[in-house]
């Protein structure tokens, strides 16, 4: 089972460490969490400007992804279940992310985990998949150089992530 | 004779959208493909629609079987981009959502371009009645930090009150207020919320939501347009204090 | 399997391509059998090329494909270092094998693989 992880990241909205229950903490109760932010999400939903702010338009996108998954769950016995965790880690993921850098694209692994990317000129992109235990998996390439790992999400967002992301930018 | 409040107009307005939502229920109207169509015909000038959905999560787990995140998507309608990304609108089975990008053209402009889309919206959807209708507008300012310090009573009439203490330090906020004026039936949202700092300066997001049932159809609609533009402006300014409103000028 | 054959994967969601149509790295990720599932398609038309999707491939998902993206052979082997081996049935089937068994090492073959790929074919509108 995940552990609770207590959010300390600086460049997280207020309106995002506000759950229906307690403040600052992802939680194992992820109904709860995830209920809300589908609120938020409902609130923001129909506003452009907000959405810059609050990375709504890539939050559903990663909603069209799930739903898209959720479908084909249906008839492709081999993809994996969506954990609630990774979602709300993935949202989270989203929303922390500094303000100058660039929204990912999001989708849905065939095994069910939750992946985030970004792409640059042709040859480089990165690309993390975070699964419903707190760990992400990344590979990063740029051209004839790549980087591969896995991390395990922490209080803040990995240092390093943040920083491949920001040769996005 | 006193300047109506909703006609100043500021230089430097803080509005960064406006929101102006027709919901409506019980659309005649339900095949997607015949309200493409219609609307193809009609919406000249933008880019090409994009289906719209809404996202329903549905239940988490059962029993004893393993947890799974599950959400549906429901298509609802379309959504119509102008061309300088300025404008959007939003045909849907359950309403008419438009909105204004900054810079925002101003109430007057606006609408008779909502009346045209409400038409539009009409022949594709022939909804059978309207439901409510809102008006939100989205204010994003910056109050200057002084020396990394920044005390929001100074600019804010509404907002955080905390007591002055070496061991207790603010460092954002998200505040909800409910509102309402009984007499003409109106109901309404402000959200004052802070967005990180940045170096010299606090980013203040004043979300204002206002709504109403309107009285009856056609002419009706438009004058309840008028009671929740000129309610708006007065939580607006309600909102803010003088110094405030200087940094608009 | 000659190094100048092409190959084709067809796509069935729409988080496997960009909006641009540039394939993305879950276009070939492997399935439960740690392989990827692609078609030979030299010397089919587009229309043969569709209705292998349509009829063979779809009863796997449900639904139609979206399209498909192309790579030759050769690329898979000796810019991926990985393997392209025929699997009949069905008909033109093959699948690109050697995926590593940690997931972000796999990840990196399936990102390659997708930057290898040419630009996604759409089959409708």
């Amino acid at each position: 089972m995940p552990t609770t992880i207590r959010l300390t990241e600086p460049h997280l909205p207020v309106f995002m460490t506000i759950g229906a229950d307690d403040a600052y903490r992802i939680t194992e109760d992820h109904t709860q969490e995830l209920r809300y932010t589908m609120e938020l999400l409902r609130a923001w939903q129909f506003s452009d400007a907000l959405s810059n702010i609050t990375r709504s338009h890539a939050l559903g996108a990663l909603m069209a992804a799930c739903a898209e998954h959720n479908q084909g769950l249906r008839h492709e016995a081999t993809l994996g279940l969506i954990h609630p965790y990774a979602v709300q880690l993935a949202i989270y993921f989203i929303s922390a992310l500094p303000k100058e850098l660039p929204d990912p694209e999001c989708g849905v692994d065939r095994d069910g985990e939750v992946n985030l990317e970004w792409f640059g000129a042709k040859g480089h992109l990165l690309t993390l998949s975070i699964s419903g235990t707190g760990r992400i998996a990344y590979a990063y390439l740029h051209g004839d150089q790549h980087e591969r790992g896995a991390i395990r999400m922490q209080e803040q967002l990995p240092a390093r992530l943040v920083e491949l992301v920001g040769r996005f930018k | 004779m006193d300047v109506k409040k909703s006609t100043i107009k500021y230089p430097k307005s803080p509005a960064v959208e406006v929101i102006y939502h027709v919901q409506t229920a019980l659309p005649q109207v339900g095949d997607m493909g015949e309200v493409s169509r219609v609307l193809t015909k009609e919406m000249k000038g933008f880019l090409a629609p994009e289906p719209f959905s809404l996202y329903k999560q549905t239940m988490g787990t059962t029993g004893n079987g393993p947890a799974q995140f599950q959400v549906e998507a429901d298509q609802t309608g379309f959504k119509f981009t102008d061309k300088a990304k300025q404008h959007v609108v939003h045909m849907l089975r359950n309403g008419l959502v438009v909105n204004w990008l900054k810079p925002y053209p101003g109430y007057g402009k606006c609408l008779p371009k909502l009346k045209g889309y409400w038409k539009t919206h009409e022949r594709a959807f022939q909804p059978d009645q309207v439901e409510r209708i809102s008006l939100r507008y989205i204010n994003q300012f910056d109050l200057p930090l002084d020396q990394k310090r920044l005390r929001f009573r100074d600019y804010l009439n509404i907002g955080p009150r905390m007591p002055t203490s070496a061991g207790v330090k603010l460092r954002g906020f998200h505040q909800v207020l409910d509102l309402y004026n009984a007499e003409k039936g109106i109901q309404g949202r402000a959200t004052l919320m802070s967005l990180p700092p940045q170096n010299d300066k606090v980013p203040i997001v004043l979300d204002i939501e206002s709504s109403m049932k309107p009285i009856g159809p056609g002419p009706a609609l438009w004058t309840g347009f008028d009671a929740l533009h000129e309610w708006s402006h007065e939580v607006f300014n309600l909102s803010l204090n003088d110094r405030c409103r200087q940094l608009f000028d | 399997m000659e190094d100048e054959e092409t190959i084709a994967r067809y796509a069935f969601f729409s988080d496997e391509v960009r909006a641009d149509g540039t394939p993305r790295p879950k276009l070939f990720e492997p399935d439960k059998h740690h392989e990827c599932s692609v078609f030979r398609t030299d010397g089919l038309t587009a229309t043969e090329i569709q209705r292998i999707g349509d009829e063979v491939v779809s009863p796997n998902y449900g639904k139609l494909p979206y399209g498909h993206c192309d790579l030759f052979v050769g690329q898979v082997r000796h810019q991926v270092h990985m393997q392209v081996e025929s699997v009949e049935p069905p008909t033109h089937h093959a699948c690109i094998r050697g995926y590593a068994a940690d997931k972000s090492a796999w990840k990196l073959q399936a990102a390659q693989l997708s930057q290898q790929a040419a630009l996604f074919v759409r089959f409708r509108g």
